[in-house]
């Protein structure tokens, strides 16, 4: 889910472009995934580790080989959402979680930081695999988003008024704000409509709720591998029908 | 179009767990496909509601199997749908899923056109567009949904 997580408008039909990064290689989601044999049988099965994101490890495994991957949007799934709040949560929780297996699985030891640089597929890496000099003792994933910088600017608030700093509390403050408005723009700017405006608050909360849960377990469950894992959140832009 | 047909075997996997209820539209929606898959897999990860019985009722209908993987864990479930699958296409989709009648058609039409493709995969669009508030979040915030464009109504 990681390249569909980051993708602000979604993949085009035809072939995936590949990557270098593991991270952000094309993935597909086994609600709709066909696969030939004969590439399944060069790169081995479902790896059990993963009790999520086993299609995430597939693809990318799949996506390292000269094998392609071709985007059918023809190819139609309908998927039955979760219908409560409490469901949705334990979902992106579990979704968060195997990723920083999957990440350390096919990375060494090293810093990597994505940010974005375009709209669609543009995202790019950082990756130190060393520090003063010495082999980079860790796996450490950070994605830098917008909902993480309206975070590290709230932390700032917090940490500003703690330490009455008024100067980085008003650069905090201003920070925030504008993180606060381009975080929930998108629900608006696509389908705007004065009418939905409430409906894109609660939305607006709802993904906010929901990139907590996502983050939150992928941290948790990096901690578990001794990862630090820094996850990815929805990008993608919404719309109010 | 029947010599195109019998170049691939499809074999579809669909892993479940408690889900019969949905499962059974899953099963439905592969009955009425326009190109009908060669085998359905599908592998109970150890269910305690009447799974079984759905699966069997499309015994006449499907040429279905049903497993019964004790191991807990989706990946250990869909590797035995693998392991038991005869097809060179290996198909997977999920127990809360229904298939539109074209799926298998337009997934296997790349994988005839172009032996370099390895893995096809298609759009996930909602299943309804009314329900509750968090579903109606899930479809505006485009959950799981895949490609640029909603779906295109023309076929190749």
């Amino acid at each position: 889910m990681i390249t569909n997580i980051l993708l602000t408008k979604g993949y085009e039909r035809g072939y995936l472009p590949k990557s270098d990064s593991a991270m952000i290689q094309p993935i597909f989601a086994t609600a709709n995934l066909a696969i030939r044999k004969e590439a399944l049988d060069e790169i081995s099965l479902f790896d059990i580790n993963c009790n999520t994101g086993e299609d995430v490890d597939l693809s990318i495994r799949l996506a390292k080989t000269n094998w392609e991957l071709y985007f059918e949007p023809r190819a139609v799934i309908r998927h039955k959402h979760r219908t409560t709040l409490f469901e949705l949560l334990k979902q992106w929780f579990g979704y968060g979680r195997y990723h920083p297996y999957i990440f350390k699985k096919h990375n060494p030891k090293c810093l990597e930081i994505y940010y974005p640089i375009a709209k669609g597929i543009g995202w790019s890496s950082i990756r130190f695999f060393t520090i003063f000099g010495l082999p980079f003792p860790l796996h450490i994933l950070v994605f830098v988003t917008p909902f993480h910088i309206l975070n590290i600017f709230f932390i700032l608030i917090i940490f500003s008024i703690i330490m009455k700093l008024y100067w980085l509390l008003m650069f905090s403050l201003i920070g925030w704000l504008i993180g606060l408005l381009y975080f929930n723009i998108r629900f608006f700017v696509s389908n705007f409509n004065p009418k939905k405006i409430w409906r894109g608050i609660i939305y607006s909360v709802l993904r906010y709720i929901l990139n907590w849960a996502y983050v939150i377990g992928a941290f948790l469950g990096g901690l578990k591998i001794g990862v630090i894992y820094i996850e990815a959140t929805r990008e993608r832009n919404p719309s109010i029908e | 179009m029947n010599t195109v047909n019998n170049r691939l075997k499809i074999s579809v996997v669909v892993v479940t767990f408690n889900r019969a209820g949905m499962l059974e539209d899953t099963l439905i929606s592969l009955t009425r496909q326009t190109r009908p898959p060669d085998e359905v897999v599908v592998v109970d990860n150890n269910s305690t509601d009447h799974t079984r019985e759905i699966v069997m009722k499309f015994k006449e209908v499907l040429n279905i199997r049903y497993i019964l993987e004790r191991r807990k864990g989706a990946a250990i479930a869909r590797n035995t749908g693998i392991e038991n699958s005869l097809g060179d296409i290996i198909v997977f989709t999920d127990d809360d899923c229904v298939a539109d009648k074209e799926w298998l058609r337009c997934l296997e039409l790349p994988f005839l056109r172009d032996p370099t493709i390895g893995m096809v995969g298609g759009e996930i669009l909602p299943h309804k567009t009314k329900g509750t508030l968090v579903e109606e979040y899930c479809i505006a915030d485009a959950m799981m949904r895949v490609g640029v464009n909603p779906k295109e109504e023309s076929l190749p």
